[in-house]
């Protein structure tokens, strides 16, 4: 009884007793020795076991069915013991390399450098090196290791080496390298000891190579696998952050309230939320996939990671425009209402304009940017402050200033909002309060409005038009610089500037009665340069006078 | 004896290329029909010498091949000469001609001296 092995030469399978196979693969593995990979040796090996699986399949049939020793003999006998094929190409070149080697070293066979891929641990060089000079390893890697510190010249010189000196890879290179003469009893001898060797270490050699470039290339794709692992894991975590809205480190409110704000209905949150996580979502966790695939070195594949990642994404991001779109469309119209005031005349001369800075709303609006608390969102430069019965926005009220045709004082208060349609947007208009005082000749105004607690964000607005009658005089409050928009008047003066002052009503604009300061500060330039003109011509005067006078007694003298 | 197996064999060597283009200028071949025709010769002995020389001379690119499946075994390569093979053929037989003219001669003209000499040799016996 014989233990037979299955084995496939070019593509077909053959029983084969465990004697035989180890005769044939040794047979296989010297006649590889002869040829280096220059000659086309996988294609010639190629051809010969094609050529063996032929001549065995003859000897096979189904009353005996494996293969034996007596027909690798046979099969040996017709294709060439390894011997003849050195005799005919092979051994014509290593014969005149031999001849050279002999003259050259008298009688001793030449070493040449190689790396050596069996015992390396990076590059093989040193090893390669040691076997040249029948030294130690040990030695030239401490000499190696030695020279780093002077100057790194070790360091370059090991990767120049690398780079230059070439890997022994055929069995006949090996024993060059070891200055072993190269011919059938050392190439099978050789093989029969590589045989032996521990599989991993042939497997490396022939999978990922000793190259320095392939090193470099792994060692470049390792890192950006890391690169691309820590930039996911980033971006993942800042996502679900602001998704979230979980406080990092001003307690800035969360996506989620500023969508409470915006939305009318809920499951369009739901669904931007949904179309968010896979929009945003797949590309980070395909990175982080990437990244962990590059990092390491995971041959992984499946087409159908892909397809799905692929599908969520187009499905993530026509989740996120049909909501978009949606909530545009909900934007779409505007809508004015307009609500006209005659307040009781004011009985005094000057009509005070100024902010209700009893109201804490007012008071707080310097400052509003600072207290981003919870509860108060702030949606395009507007804040809203959510109370029981009641939304705050604030900053969202523009106060102008314009002369009336009439005799009279009038408070013109225009809310706007947004709607998908007119009759919305007009609805969402209406339901804007804004309340202002009048009392004692002072118009106390208010920097917000109001919505019921319900209401969302339409891109509401209140504009505050002040009709002052000719000749009124009125006094602009400190308190009302950042809410008066643009307000027209004679000096052009900014709106910043405009506070503090008395101004008084013409058909023009506003114009300034207590601006002395301005104009002087203004004209100064202006006027110095008259007076420096009047000076000169003066003096020009003087000295013209001085002339004629000079030249009336010349003649008088004759 | 000097070892005349090396001499032998190199020039086997130099003419089993012509021997290869030749046969595959009848028609295309593979590597077992060529074998057949180069044993009855004597020229190449086994098989699988043939192998690397055929991938050396496709890599020249005096031959080409074509796959064609096999009832017995693996595909087979079938080999042809291309058109430089051709032209390199006819220069080969053109200088083995030569060759083989001028070795005969020389190999004629000293047998029929040394004949001469022998003869000579003879001659002068039958007279002492």
């Amino acid at each position: 009884m014989n233990k037979t092995i299955t084995i496939n030469i070019s593509g077909i399978n053959f029983h084969i007793d465990e004697g035989a196979y180890e005769s044939l693969s040794k047979y296989l593995a010297t006649i590889r020795g002869y040829f280096s990979s220059s000659d086309g040796r996988d294609e010639i090996m190629a051809d010969i076991e094609s050529r063996i699986a032929e001549l065995l399949q003859e000897k096979i049939s189904v009353s005996k069915q494996v293969v034996t020793m007596e027909d690798i003999e046979h099969v040996v006998g017709i294709m060439g013991k390894p011997e003849d094929y050195g005799g005919d190409e092979a051994q014509a070149a290593q014969e005149e390399k031999k001849a050279e080697t002999n003259i050259n070293n008298g009688g001793r066979v030449r070493r040449r450098l190689f790396r050596d891929p069996d015992s390396r641990v990076m590059g093989g060089v040193c090893n390669g090196i040691a076997h040249y000079l029948n030294w130690d390893v040990v030695w030239v890697r401490i000499i190696f290791i030695a020279l780093i510190w002077a100057g790194g010249a070790g360091f370059f010189a090991y990767i120049i080496l690398w780079i230059v000196v070439p890997d022994a890879r055929t069995t006949a290179e090996k024993l060059q390298m070891r200055g072993e003469s190269v011919d059938v009893n050392t190439i099978s001898k050789s093989v029969i000891e590589e045989a032996g060797l521990p599989r991993k270490k042939v497997r490396d050699g022939a999978g990922s190579g000793t190259s320095f470039w392939r090193v470099l290339g792994n060692v470049v794709l390792r890192c950006l696998g890391l690169f691309l692992v820590g930039l996911a894991t980033f971006l993942l975590i800042m996502f679900v952050l602001g998704l979230f809205g979980f406080s990092v480190a001003n307690g800035s409110a969360g996506a989620g309230e500023y969508l409470n704000g915006v939305f009318d209905d809920p499951t369009q949150k739901v669904l931007l939320y949904l179309g968010a996580i896979l929009a945003f979502g797949i590309p980070i966790i395909m990175l982080l996939y990437v990244g962990i695939k590059l990092l390491f070195k995971l041959k992984y594949r499946n087409k159908w990671i892909n397809i799905a990642a692929g599908l969520l994404l187009v499905i993530g991001i026509a989740i996120c425009v049909s909501v978009t779109l949606r909530t545009v469309a909900g934007f779409s119209e505007y809508a004015e209402v307009k609500n006209r005031q005659f307040p009781s005349q004011p009985n005094t001369d000057t009509l005070f304009i100024g902010m209700n800075m009893a109201d804490k709303y007012n008071a707080e609006n310097f400052f509003y940017e600072e207290s981003n608390e919870n509860g108060r969102v702030t949606i395009d430069g507007d804040m809203i402050i959510k109370e029981a019965d009641r939304k705050i926005f604030i900053s969202t009220v523009r106060v102008h200033i314009i002369p009336n045709h009439l005799d009279t004082l009038e408070v013109l208060v225009i809310s706007s909002a947004h709607g998908p349609d007119k009759e919305n947007a007009k609805g969402n208009a209406r339901k804007i309060v804004y309340n202002y005082s009048l009392k004692d000749s002072a118009i106390l105004l208010n920097n917000y409005f109001s919505v019921g607690a319900n209401d969302k964000w339409k891109n509401q607005s209140v504009d505050v038009y002040i009709k002052v009658p000719k000749n009124k005089v009125i006094y602009l409050d400190r308190s009302v610089e950042h809410a008066i928009y643009d307000v027209k008047n004679t000096t052009n003066t900014d709106d910043k500037d405009m506070v503090a002052r008395k101004w008084k009503m013409t058909p023009v604009g506003l114009e300034c009665i207590d601006c002395k300061d301005l104009e002087e500060k203004e004209n100064f330039e202006d006027r110095l340069k008259r007076k420096i003109e009047k000076k000169i011509e003066l003096k020009l005067e003087e000295q013209m006078d001085k002339i004629e006078k000079e030249v009336d007694d010349i003649h008088d003298g004759n | 004896m000097v070892n005349s197996e090396n001499t032998k064999a190199q020039m086997r060597k130099g003419v089993l290329e012509l021997c290869i283009l030749s046969i595959l200028s009848t028609g295309e071949h593979y590597p077992t029909e060529i074998i057949e025709k180069l044993k009855d010769t004597k020229l190449v002995v086994v098989e699988g010498t043939l192998y690397p020389l055929l991938t050396r001379l496709k890599n020249m690119g005096l031959l080409t091949y074509r796959w064609e499946e096999s009832t017995s075994g693996p595909p087979r390569k079938y080999y042809h000469n291309t058109e430089i093979g051709e032209t390199f053929l006819k220069e080969l037989q053109t200088s083995w001609q030569e060759l083989v003219d001028a070795v005969n001669k020389t190999i004629e003209t000293s047998k029929n001296s040394n004949d001469a000499a022998n003869n000579s040799e003879q001659n002068i016996h039958p007279i002492v």
